[in-house]
């Protein structure tokens, strides 16, 4: 596990919450409401799906129910820091289309990473038994 | 210390399964299905063998799958492989009222299936470090 490895996996977690929607109108849910192919919609919106399935079951695992809850009050607090400091604006709904998408992202990809950098961090592997 | 999942590694078994499926049956000529069924009828003992490892591969590999997709993503997978027929039929990539060419696609279909389940335990490893493990004991 190095450095580089968790930066790909979080941009890959980054890469896929934004291809599903973001607000700039380039992503997934605009796009199924354009004039491409049935069956390249069907394709393209079944392979996000099973994607998110599969990212979202390996970072429920590794982090738990209260992993989850402790990552999202961590990104709640660094929000409301930064509207704080007055570093976001907190008033407008883009900031907070944003914010909530790297809120998303973030978890996502701390979740993807937790086993990898656990064991790095401690040696402790996690070992799935019975198969999920 | 191997790379766990490589690429070359992922194609290696991919190909093995594509061996075990085409060479099960494919429309041919030349498989364990013709040979067993549409030949002289001798040489049972060898044709008892080989379906015997046959059913032995197909075993190993569907338990395989089984283990790391589970329902929760070989649906997904099924879904994913599915609306990608589609497409490549709407871009007359492939024709589905061709019996010969749906049965292709068929065997394509399961090979990606089986070969994405034997290989995604060590996929899933590498990715997140979630290792699948078995108590023998």
């Amino acid at each position: 596990m190095t450095s580089f490895g968790l930066i790909v996996r979080t941009l890959a977690c980054f890469a896929l919450v934004f291809a599903t929607w973001n607000p700039s109108g380039y992503d997934y849910w605009s796009w199924l409401h354009g004039d491409a192919t049935t069956a390249a919609k069907a394709l393209v919106g079944t392979g996000l799906l099973a994607i998110h399935i599969l990212f979202a079951r390996i970072a429920w695992l590794s982090l738990g129910p209260a992993g989850v809850v402790g990552g999202l009050v961590v990104l709640l607090t660094g929000i409301l820091a930064l509207s704080e400091t007055g570093a976001v604006d907190l008033g407008s709904r883009l900031t907070r289309d944003y914010l909530v998408l790297i809120a998303v992202s973030m978890l996502l990809a701390s979740g993807v990473t937790w086993s990898l950098v656990k064991r790095r961090v401690t040696g402790q592997s996690n070992y799935l038994n019975p198969p999920p | 210390m191997y790379g766990i999942a490589q690429p070359i590694g992922i194609l290696v078994r991919m190909l093995a399964v594509l061996l075990l499926v085409s060479g099960t049956y494919n429309p041919s000529g030349y498989s364990y299905y013709h040979w067993a069924f549409h030949t002289a009828a001798d040489q049972w003992a060898a044709k008892t063998l080989i379906g015997m490892l046959i059913i032995v591969a197909f075993i190993v590999c569907v338990h395989a799958t089984v283990r790391s997709l589970g329902l929760l993503l070989s649906i997904p997978l099924l879904a994913v492989i599915g609306t990608g027929i589609w497409l490549l039929s709407v871009w007359d990539v492939i024709d589905l009222s061709n019996g010969l060419q749906r049965t292709l696609v068929l065997e394509a279909s399961i090979t990606l299936l089986l070969g994405t389940g034997v290989s995604f335990s060590l996929i899933r490893y590498r990715l997140s470090d979630q290792l699948d493990s078995r108590t023998l004991t």
